[in-house]
């Protein structure tokens, strides 16, 4: 008996223990988020309070007139820029990578490896080198600070881990389902339309998600290629409207919450299939 | 599975490789090689004659006293002492985060959905945010150390020339923490429950438990996971970008990716910009040289 209820005791200490870190590892998570909110509905005034209070001492939506009024915020045209530069540059790079992802998952083919070795030295190469490179050709082409030099670095980023995680998926679908279907008598082109894509269309959204999420928060490039304030993606507008603002930190976080709330969304729509992906693309 | 009949069409997958292969040429192999090109070259911005310098910028930047060089070496142990602690910390709170989410408990699907914010946050917002919880002024982080007692008094943590790189890791991590879990977590998953069950017939602790069958089973996740992280986070951009000090001459906390782009883009040195992403893309290549090699081999197969 007594042994019993020192193990009860033992699990009942453990699963405290447990919930305790589980506790603080959230809150170590989500109290920057909770400040942000916070912030975006206070008063300048007690903003600017030496005290820390967690509810807004005096609600507000101020913060947020003032973002959507300020002329210097555009929040409507670079909400308008970051959608057409992203959506274009991820629907050209899933166009070109699906069929390979496919071709990679399902052949094996001379300089298929190459390929693979290939795509894993182009992830590690640092954004500097490429956007130097870019920057310099895309002088010759007259295309600094227009949205199609953008899109261009874009591609030339998402290309590989397109690539590579639709493979994943691909592979994740059983090469059965199609032997079987083509011994039925179908086409292969037949079946890739009907049958696999499909199935691997979850996988295709997931990386289009990730890609589309990737470009839409790219900053580095975004504010080396584009100069000129009304070409401006919302990631380097934000930042822009940051200097403007002489750190007034209200509108600030109002401005984060306009732009955080649509790819959050996303992002959690689509993360456990991201994340198969990336894990399946990179184990291979 | 390719030996298969129905897969033997010999030219099919060729055709379907074949736009990626034009794109990644025009994309990535051209400005990877002309990046290199540049790099051995003087050119200052864009417009300027690139004239043949051989290693000179290299040289110049590990020897040189002047502009960039002066930094280089700081920044090149500062990106090593970023990405190790950035990657470290994130798989260690990643790891205890995976192991008490792989338990059955109420209210869990909520602390899974909670713990994943950090990642879903676009980076520029993330380090605005942060900046303002550092703020020297009416930061939260400020007012709770000194509250517990940590401080005496408002400590300036980032955005100054001579700031700290720690507070930026701190940041790095709390944005790496839900990826970490989330695979870690995947692989946690896939371990077969009666490999445990047989351990506890046996009369192993959970400690030994942990020793001798989740760490070895989640032997490859863990590789792939500090791969994967460790070339994101060594060419990481936007944290040490934002929090840094405005258009400042080099300062403490900024690692190569930073000096690379304040070389070429602030200071319109766009050869020895080339060339200090170069030396970082060689370091970190030396770094990741095992899991090349096992591409490699697989090539030979």
């Amino acid at each position: 008996m007594v042994q019993i209820k020192k193990r009860h005791l033992a699990n009942f200490g453990k699963n405290v223990l447990c919930y305790a870190l589980l506790i603080a590892i959230t809150i170590f998570c989500i109290f920057p988020i909770a400040w942000i909110f916070k912030t975006s509905f206070e008063t300048p005034q007690f903003i600017r309070n030496p005290n820390i209070q967690w509810i807004p001492l005096k609600f507000t939506l101020e913060n947020y007139k003032s973002v959507l009024n300020n002329p210097n915020a555009m929040i409507g045209k670079s909400f308008m820029n970051s959608l057409i530069v992203s959506l274009i540059s991820t629907v050209i790079s899933l166009l070109i990578t699906t069929m390979a992802g496919y071709a990679l998952s399902r052949w094996n083919f001379h300089g298929k490896n190459t390929l693979n070795v290939y795509l894993l030295l182009v992830n590690m190469v640092p954004g500097t080198l490429i956007l130097i490179s870019m920057f310099i050709i895309l002088n010759k082409l007259h295309l600094i600070n227009t949205h199609i030099g953008l899109i261009l670095f874009y591609i030339s980023t998402g290309l590989t881990l397109a690539t590579w995680m639709l493979k994943g998926y691909f592979d994740s679908i059983p090469v059965d389902i199609e032997e079987q279907a083509m011994i039925d008598g179908a086409d292969r082109m037949t079946v890739i339309r009907k049958i696999i894509m499909p199935l691997a269309a979850p996988g295709i959204f997931a990386t289009g998600a990730y890609i589309f999420l990737k470009n839409w928060n790219e900053y580095m490039a975004a504010s080396t290629i584009l100069q000129k304030s009304e070409l401006r993606t919302l990631s380097v507008q934000i930042v822009n409207f940051m200097g403007f603002q002489r750190v007034e930190w209200g509108p600030i976080m109002a401005y984060s919450v306009i732009v955080m709330i649509p790819s959050s969304i996303l992002f959690i729509i689509a993360q456990k299939k991201m994340v198969a992906g990336l894990t399946a693309g990179f184990s291979k | 599975m390719a030996n298969r009949s129905l897969f033997k069409k010999k030219l099919l997958p060729y055709w379907l490789i074949l736009p990626t292969v034009i794109a990644l040429i025009i994309f990535t192999l051209y400005p990877l090689v002309s990046g290199l090109f540049y790099s051995f070259t003087d050119i200052k911005f864009i417009g300027a004659k690139a004239n043949w310098v051989g290693l000179d910028n290299y040289i110049t930047l590990i020897k040189g006293t002047v502009g960039s060089a002066r930094f280089f070496a700081q920044s090149f142990w500062q990106t090593i002492e970023w990405t190790i602690s950035v990657v470290g910390g994130q798989f260690i709170l990643g790891l205890i985060t995976a192991l008490l989410l792989n338990r059955d408990f109420f209210g869990k699907s909520a602390f899974s959905i909670l713990i994943m914010i950090p990642w879903t946050i676009p980076s520029v917002v993330m380090s605005l945010t942060w900046q303002w919880l550092y703020d020297p002024f009416y930061g939260l982080i400020n007012f709770y150390l000194k509250k517990w007692g940590f401080i005496e008094k408002y400590v300036t943590w980032v955005g100054q020339p001579n700031s700290e790189i720690w507070p930026q890791v701190i940041v790095g991590i709390w944005r790496g923490v839900p990826f970490m879990t989330l695979m870690l977590l995947s692989g946690l998953k896939a371990i077969d429950k009666e490999l445990y069950e047989a351990a506890k017939v046996d009369g192993a602790n959970t400690l030994q438990q942990f020793i001798h069958i989740t760490l070895p089973s989640l032997k490859t996740i863990i590789v792939i996971n500090l791969m994967l992280t460790t070339m994101w986070w060594w060419n990481s951009f936007d944290i040490q970008k934002i929090m840094s000090p405005v258009n400042s001459l080099g300062y403490k906390a900024s690692t190569l990716p930073i000096l690379a782009w304040y070389e070429s883009f602030q200071w319109k040195h766009l050869g020895k910009g080339a060339a200090i992403s170069i030396i970082s893309l060689l370091v970190l290549l030396v770094i990741m040289i095992d899991r090349v090699r096992q591409e490699m081999r697989s090539v030979k197969e």
